[in-house]
């Protein structure tokens, strides 16, 4: 008897599971009606988000070609859970010129030059003018659907189209009319092809470590928590924690920006060592295939692990912390003495990911099965229909233009940076 | 399905090798049970003394003995307090099983009692160091088991439930059944499990609130002797 405790091992739940589909063999547009049909039938949030899959179709059939279709269809759901994978690492046509300048918004409503590889142009240089039209107007121009992660909240979608503002198809022209001191600057930009990673250049980073730690200075640690999985993950964090404090670390920078997320359990053990006591994290739902309903599968909670660290802790997040990594960051945001801190909430996409579709020309589609309940059995974390959704941070660094040309200087460093001056005030 | 391989030096007429009973090893007689099962030897008339390399939820070994308590015809009684360890010392484990078995002829049925009291010695990390047990986890499985015997099979239906388990009562509960095969020195045991319920159990199982139906395929090198 003893044995079935190691039975999840190998186990399953016999309906309770992901869905596979393989549409390959299909004509493009059929395997495109196909998937839309079985996100129609098992994906998690349709109520949830009111996604009308009438109008996700009418939209699709505005595509220009099969490919654009299948990116669009992860742009019309909002949900860092589909993703969009190519065989080859196909890039996106709209998006793979590179004008040298990057954009960003302000608290102020304006557009700015966060970064800038043109001649004459400066940081700080506010938008006017993008191919003739204002600022609000070109952002709607912008191809979102290059995207290939689904963008969950309003905040994610304009940081997007603000991002492609600066791209476009190789050999395009921009015509910018920019501002300086009350001065006007017009210039042509031609797009040059970017061979760098079209992810990367979207800010779509992808975390390169699962555990890094080091010092900052005399008393603070630095800990970056990259992906969560197994009890490999949560014993390096102790390990980690224990060795910094050896160093002398009595406050911490816990980074948990890019993290794409991993176990629920082993995201509930790593915010245990923040906390003294239990707490409800959540209830997981997955698609039963045999009542076409979601299912309650699992419960997981926090409990206080073999570590506490009861310091001062700078919880830093991003657009690109997801999934389990939303979860700690919201367990982290309730505890005391820890602040959570970053320029925009989190990726608001807290679902079980897994369901899948390999369509024609190499392309797999892929969403989420299953949903996060909390306590009272609401949905938590995932964008509603409003596209509101995720952790916000309870310390926001203003979009002020030197925070947004400092962090496009050293998008690593820079937020790191305040969280240590926000920790040597406390 | 289930698939349990027992690799074994010879058929004995012992159940020791197969422990979920109350029967206590001859004094010598030995079993070594490799990479996960329990090691025992008979050190008395009526005490063992045994080893499981690797305990689970504690994450270390566990290390008991086995005493038996009495024998009054076809029944018998013993109970094995033991001790498991994490090897940094950060966790303990403390249980005491109790094996009531009633046997006829080929039939025997077995009642296991085994509460269980996980300590955790938490380290808190605030400017100075320091740390203090807690208790863990509170778990009270009960389970009963059937066993019959032919020559060279055994058939076993087994029952497990969470009478305790942290705060929750009657939280989970598993049923198997398997057909134990003698094939000379390899003993194949085929069966299949269910769980239902939510063991607060986090390590492997999760806590699934639906059925359950699993496969763990084990591999058990099983030398028997003395």
């Amino acid at each position: 008897m003893r044995a079935l405790l190691f039975l999840p091992l190998t186990g399953c739940i016999l309906s309770v599971r992901p869905l596979a589909f393989d549409f390959s063999k299909e004509e493009p547009s059929e395997a495109l009606e196909l998937t839309v049909e079985a996100l129609e039938q098992s994906y998690a949030f349709t109520d949830w988000k009111a996604l009308d899959w009438s109008q996700v179709r009418d939209r699709l059939a505005e595509a220009e070609d099969e490919d654009q279709a299948i990116r669009m269809l992860v742009e019309a759901i909002p949900d860092g859970h589909v993703l969009l994978e190519h065989d080859e690492d196909k890039g996106c046509p709209q998006a793979e010129g590179a004008s040298g300048l990057l954009f960003s918004d302000t608290d102020d409503g304006e557009i700015v030059v966060a970064l800038s590889q043109v001649e004459g142009v400066q940081a700080g240089d506010v938008l006017r003018t993008w191919n003739g039209l204002a600022p609000e107007a070109a952002l709607d121009q912008q191809p979102l659907y290059c995207f290939p992660v689904g963008l969950a909240t309003h905040e994610r979608r304009r940081s997007g189209r603000v991002r492609l503002l600066g791209r476009g198809e190789p050999g395009a022209t921009l015509d910018l009319v920019l501002e300086r001191g009350g001065e006007e600057l017009d210039l042509s930009v031609t797009l040059e092809e970017d061979a760098g990673d079209l992810r990367e250049q979207l800010g779509l980073t992808l975390p390169t470590e699962r555990i890094s730690a080091r010092m900052l200075g005399s008393d603070i640690g630095y800990l970056a928590v990259g992906w969560e999985e197994t009890a490999i993950s949560d014993a390096a964090v102790r390990r980690e924690l224990r060795a910094l404090w050896g160093e002398g670390a009595r406050k911490l920078v816990l980074d948990l920006r890019n993290n794409d997320g991993g176990t629920d359990q082993t995201a509930a053990n790593i915010a245990g060592v923040f906390t003294d006591r239990a707490w409800f994290y959540e209830t997981i739902t997955m698609y039963d295939r045999r009542t076409e309903e979601q299912a309650v599968i699992s419960e997981v909670w926090v409990k206080p692990q073999e570590l506490f660290w009861d310091l001062p802790t700078v919880v830093l997040i991003n657009g690109n912390t997801v999934s389990s990594g939303e979860g700690m960051a919201m367990m982290l945001a309730r505890f005391e003495g820890l602040t959570v801190m970053g320029f925009e909430g989190t990726a608001a996409s807290f679902g079980s990911s897994g369901s899948t579709a390999k369509l024609p020309g190499g392309w797999t589609f892929t969403w989420p099965a299953g949903r996060s309940l909390d306590e009272e059995g609401q949905i938590q974390l995932d964008s509603d229909h409003s596209l509101a959704g995720g952790v916000l941070p309870t310390h926001r660094i203003p979009w002020t233009v030197e925070h947004r040309v400092g962090w496009a200087e050293d998008p690593v460093g820079y937020e790191i940076e305040l969280a240590v001056e926000l920790l040597e005030g406390l | 399905m289930t698939l349990l391989l027992l690799v074994s030096a010879a058929w004995a007429d012992s159940w020791g090798g197969l422990r979920q009973t109350a029967e206590i090893l001859e004094p010598r007689e030995f079993v070594v049970r490799l990479p996960t099962g329990r090691s025992a030897l008979g050190v008395g008339p009526s005490t063992e003394v045994f080893l499981t390399p690797f305990d689970m939820i504690v994450g270390g070994p566990r290390l008991g003995v086995e005493q038996a308590v009495g024998q009054w015809g076809p029944l018998s009684w013993s109970l094995a307090p033991s001790l498991a360890q994490k090897l940094s010392l950060r966790r303990t484990g403390l249980r005491l099983e109790s094996f009531l078995s009633i046997e006829q002829g080929a039939d025997r049925l077995s009642l296991v009692v085994a509460p269980d009291l996980n300590l955790m010695r938490r380290v808190t990390l605030s400017e100075e160091a320091s740390s203090a047990w807690s208790l863990d986890r509170t778990h009270l499985p009960v389970s009963l088991v059937y066993d019959h015997q032919w020559t060279d099979t055994i058939v076993r239906v087994a029952g497990k439930v969470g009478v305790i388990d942290e705060d929750r009562a009657f939280s989970h509960g598993t049923l198997s059944a398997s057909w134990i095969q003698r094939l000379g020195r390899l003993h194949v045991e085929l069966g299949a499990g269910v769980l239902v319920g939510r063991p607060s159990e986090q390590t492997f199982l999760g806590t699934y609130e639906r059925l359950l139906v699993t496969a763990y395929p084990r591999l058990d090198l099983w030398w028997q002797g003395g």
